[in-house]
């Protein structure tokens, strides 16, 4: 390796937390002015690495050298001062600051007592100018969208003089167009001379956007190459060493009997008393799999918890397997059986303090065999947890002991979905299965959804992700505005054609 | 593989008794500070002050001391045990000093009034009765607040001592009061708490069978928590209610039974104190009743633990006998307070220590495990290249997994 042209070097470093290794004796040079994705699965180790260069976690081996010195990073302060900045998935930003003072936070400069905007805007103008980061400073935070939030992360590390850039996982929550413009940006910083590290498992846009590529594997690095000679599928399979699928495998629905039968169902919103969910119909048959699609914020999410019962509807009929559940409670619907993998996993899937074993139990704990007489049964609890751990690959530190909290995204859905599905549930409801997750863990959650389907139930799906749309449905129902805008075939519709449905520009006539 | 080999790590002494340790380490601090407190104030007799406070004044009580421990320990481990549960269930109930006093009116009261017409124990059962139910009732409608309107209940349930101060201060004036000493009228023996075998052992302390109430209330809410379908949902509730909602348990029947179950633990903690044999009146002041935030007190020092409450109640019993006979060194009764109010203020540190004692275990077994490792690693180095070259081939370890 040629090490002159190296802005950053890593040497052993080794990571561990309790009961697992984060990063296992990584060595690693990242040139001067490369964009430099780090690939791999959940729990791979790249954001770890990432934060050990961000100085949020002290290595127990290994040195770190920067522009030929050999550092001590001890805190997010001296990485500053080293000229290392990071985008974290999880903006920090205040909400109630306009984008100036948020980028100037903790680096006001100052005319004796009072602060000096005047320079600090100038200064902050000029570099979303050069860069294309366009945002008009003297907007709140709380009122532009994700896209400019994250440029203003961006501009925050630029203000700092920072000349290595960590992005964690950047396009996880933007649009395509604004993910777009996010690769010219980067394009742009990297000819400018900064050094770009980038952690993604998105590999068309690793494809796309990066000069080499380092996978890692288990906290191990696997290789690194150079992203022109390496197509999208050798990436996968070194990503989760195995071969992987991007397509999902199923064969032909064979939709049997109406599993679940919505009539008319409509939501109004509580401050506005608009219609979020605008009287609509559908079912959903045995042996399928039908997708409500739709741009976010059309009243999806309220159509799952009208169905759930998270939430209360105005009017309309829900029946599920013959029965009314209009007014059911939401146990009633659970044993009833209507499965849900929900939307955000750790506001409504887990309780986070919980260990694994409790919150597999979360359906379950009040069943006979489970508790008797009210008193908990744990040896029951517990050997069901170890089932679910085994049949559902849920990795974890300390098995069902483990605090579901410090558990991967990953293998946190996998739980989920392992307690959800083992319910043999009727009808499952799974909204944004995937979200989050890198394709070892899509493939395989997509293939028990498949299989669920299969066996002869219901799958409901929701997603905004029009690649899973296509590939998992059966049918799919576009949403728009709380109405339903066409009830159609994915082997029918081309993906444009589906986005024109989204954007509420079409509209099928059986539709109204 | 490294991974396997560490996933079934056994977790080690200082983790699994993490919460002891530093329940004990805050313990230990408080005394430090004491002891410095009381020589700098006392050089000539600070430390054998000290030892009286350790020694719980012993020297000079004898077993007396110990009777008046477990007396003094019986209100505020109620509160104590009540706060545990609050904490647990993520309902922050601040209302202990009223819960307190109202249990204590109702007990105080249902005595007066209708004791001496009770057959047999029901004379201080019923009594007992309705200082729990009065408790709970107190901290009713705090708990409705937060579960259908989600008002703060810090704020609700520290209204309500208020509330409940004044009100039982009227209600004594308007139906117990003893006008000659101005404080509620007093138990009437058949009322009062037996003691059992305890004078007899214990040289004619105050302790009576509340203490054995309480120990058993602490064990109860254990076993209520830890091992029920109820203790289950209570606390799932409690961390997370959203995902309790979406599960199908009732958040808010949850919300208001642990409040309502906390209140009526402390009201309980009211009547046992009252209708102590030693004969407690209820005073016309205005004044908040100290034992509802002993209880915060306890539960912090206990780790939200029931069963660590009885212990931690026991210990703050202790110091406070221990503390009078620090007079005979001639120590004013209010250093006293100072000092036991040090060793509380050090009792809410048990949390900081708590996680800091994780980590530095967690470290301490990560290197040992590195050096276990590297003693291994001369004999297996080579080995392991082999291992290494093996899983970097990935179809090989797909083969593996599946």
């Amino acid at each position: 390796m040629d090490n002159t042209n190296n802005i950053i070097e890593f040497r052993h470093i080794t990571k561990t937390f309790p009961g697992i290794i984060a990063c296992n004796d990584i060595s690693l040079g990242i040139r001067k002015g490369e964009i430099h994705a780090l690939l791999g699965e959940n729990g791979a180790g790249k954001s770890t690495l990432m934060s050990v260069l961000f100085g949020m976690y002290q290595p127990e081996a290994g040195e770190i050298i920067i522009r030929g010195k050999n550092v001590k990073i001890r805190g997010p302060r001296e990485a500053t001062d080293l000229g290392i900045g990071m985008v974290h998935q999880h903006f920090q930003l205040v909400e109630n600051y306009t984008v100036l003072q948020n980028i100037i936070l903790g680096q006001e400069s100052t005319k004796g007592l009072f602060l000096d905007l005047n320079t600090a805007r100038k200064k902050v103008v000029e570099l979303s100018e050069k860069y294309g980061l366009h945002v008009d400073p003297d907007a709140l935070i709380s009122d532009i969208t994700v896209g400019q939030q994250q440029r203003v992360e961006i501009l925050k590390m630029l203000y700092r003089d920072a000349e290595i850039l960590i992005f964690d996982e950047p396009t996880a929550v933007l649009t395509p167009q604004e993910i777009a413009e996010l690769m010219s940006i980067m394009k742009g910083l990297a000819s400018e001379g900064h050094t770009l590290l980038f952690i993604s498992h998105k590999l068309d846009e690793i494809k796309q956007v990066a000069d080499r590529v380092t996978v890692l594997r288990r906290g191990r690095l696997i290789e690194t190459c150079d992203c022109a000679s390496v197509t999208t599928t050798e990436m996968g399979k070194l990503m989760v060493g195995r071969e992987v699928s991007f397509s999902v495998e199923k064969g032909p629905a064979k939709p049997t009997d109406v599993v679940l039968d919505v009539e008319n169902l409509t939501m109004v919103s509580p401050e506005t008393k608009k219609a979020i969910v605008n009287h609509i119909s559908f079912n959903v048959r045995r042996g399928e799999i039908v997708c409500i699609a739709g741009i976010d914020g059309n009243g999806q999410s309220e159509i799952i918890y009208g169905l759930t019962g998270i939430m209360p509807i105005d009017e309309g009929k829900i029946v599920l397997n013959g029965k009314d559940i209009t007014k059911a409670t939401i146990r009633e619907r659970n044993l009833g059986v209507l499965g849900h993998i929900p939307e955000d996993r750790h506001k409504y899937g887990l309780v986070l303090d919980y260990s694994l074993a409790n919150n597999l139990a979360l359906k379950n704990y009040f069943k006979p065999g489970f508790q008797n007489h009210g008193f908990l049964n744990f040896d029951k609890i517990n050997s069901y947890a170890d089932q679910l751990i085994g049949k559902y690959d849920v990795r974890s530190g300390q098995g069902k002991d483990t605090i579901a909290r410090s558990m991967s995204g990953g293998n946190q859905q996998k739980a989920i979905v392992a307690r959800e599905i083992d319910q043999n549930p009727d009808l499952l409801i799974a909204v944004q299965p995937t979200r989050g997750l890198d394709v070892g863990a899509i493939e395989n959650i997509h293939k028990q959804l498949v299989a669920q389907r299969d066996s002869g139930k219901g799958v409901l799906l929701m997603s905004f992700e029009l690649d899973e749309v296509m590939d998992v449905s059966d049918r799919i129902l576009v949403v728009f505005e709380g109405e339903i805008m066409g009830d159609l075939n994915p082997k029918e519709v081309t993906v444009e054609e589906v986005g024109l449905y989204m954007a509420g520009v079409k509209r099928q006539e059986a539709a109204k | 593989m490294s991974l396997a080999k560490v996933k079934k790590e056994r977790t080690g002494f200082f983790e699994r008794y993490a919460s002891l340790i530093s329940s004990l380490i805050a313990i230990v601090c408080g005394l430090l500070v004491a002891l410095f407190i009381l020589m700098v104030s006392k050089p000539s007799t600070g430390f054998n002050g000290f030892l009286m406070l350790l020694l719980g004044g012993i020297p000079y009580g004898g077993v007396k001391n110990i009777g008046d421990t477990m007396y003094l320990a019986t209100p505020i481990m109620m509160t104590g045990v009540a706060l545990c549960l609050a904490f647990k269930t993520g309902v922050f109930n601040i209302g202990g000093p009223g819960q307190y006093i109202v249990g204590a009116f109702g007990a105080v009261f249902t005595a007066v009034k209708f004791g001496p017409s009770l057959p047999g124990p029901l004379a201080w059962i019923v009594p007992l009765l309705v200082s729990l139910v009065l408790g709970a009732l107190w901290a009713l409608i705090p708990g409705l607040l937060k579960a259908y309107f989600n008002v703060n209940v810090v704020i609700s349930t520290i209204m309500f001592n208020y509330i409940g101060m004044y009100y039982v201060v009227f209600w004594v004036k308007s139906y117990i009061l003893d006008s000659l000493r101005g404080q509620s009228l007093p138990v009437p023996a058949v009322s009062k708490l037996p003691k059992w075998f305890l004078p007899s052992i214990t040289n004619n302390s105050s302790a009576d069978i509340g203490f054995f109430i309480a120990v058993i209330v602490c064990i109860l809410v254990w076993v209520l928590l830890e091992k029920t379908t109820r203790g289950y949902e209570m606390k799932a509730c409690g961390m997370n209610a959203n995902a309790t909602t979406y599960a199908g348990i009732n958040s808010k029947q949850n919300i208001v039974f642990a409040i309502l179950l906390s209140g009526a633990l402390c009201g309980l903690g009211g009547g046992l104190h009252y209708l102590a044999s030693s004969g407690v009146y209820i005073s016309l002041v205005e004044q908040s009743a100290a034992e509802g935030f002993t209880g915060i007190a306890i539960a912090c020092l206990a780790n939200n633990n029931p069963i660590g409450a009885i212990f931690a109640a026991l210990y703050m019993s202790f110091l406070t006998v221990g503390g009078q006979y620090m007079q005979l060194f001639g120590f004013q009764k209010e250093i006293v307070s100072v000092i036991t109010g040090v060793i509380i203020y050090f009792s809410s540190f048990v949390l900081l220590l708590n996680t800091t004692i994780a980590r530095i275990s967690a470290k301490r077994r990560l290197k040992k495990d590195r050096m276990a490792a590297a003693a291994q690693e001369p004999a297996e180095e080579e080995k392991l290249a082999v291992e290494t070259t093996k899983e970097d081939d990935p179809v090989q370890e797909g083969g593996e997994n599946a």
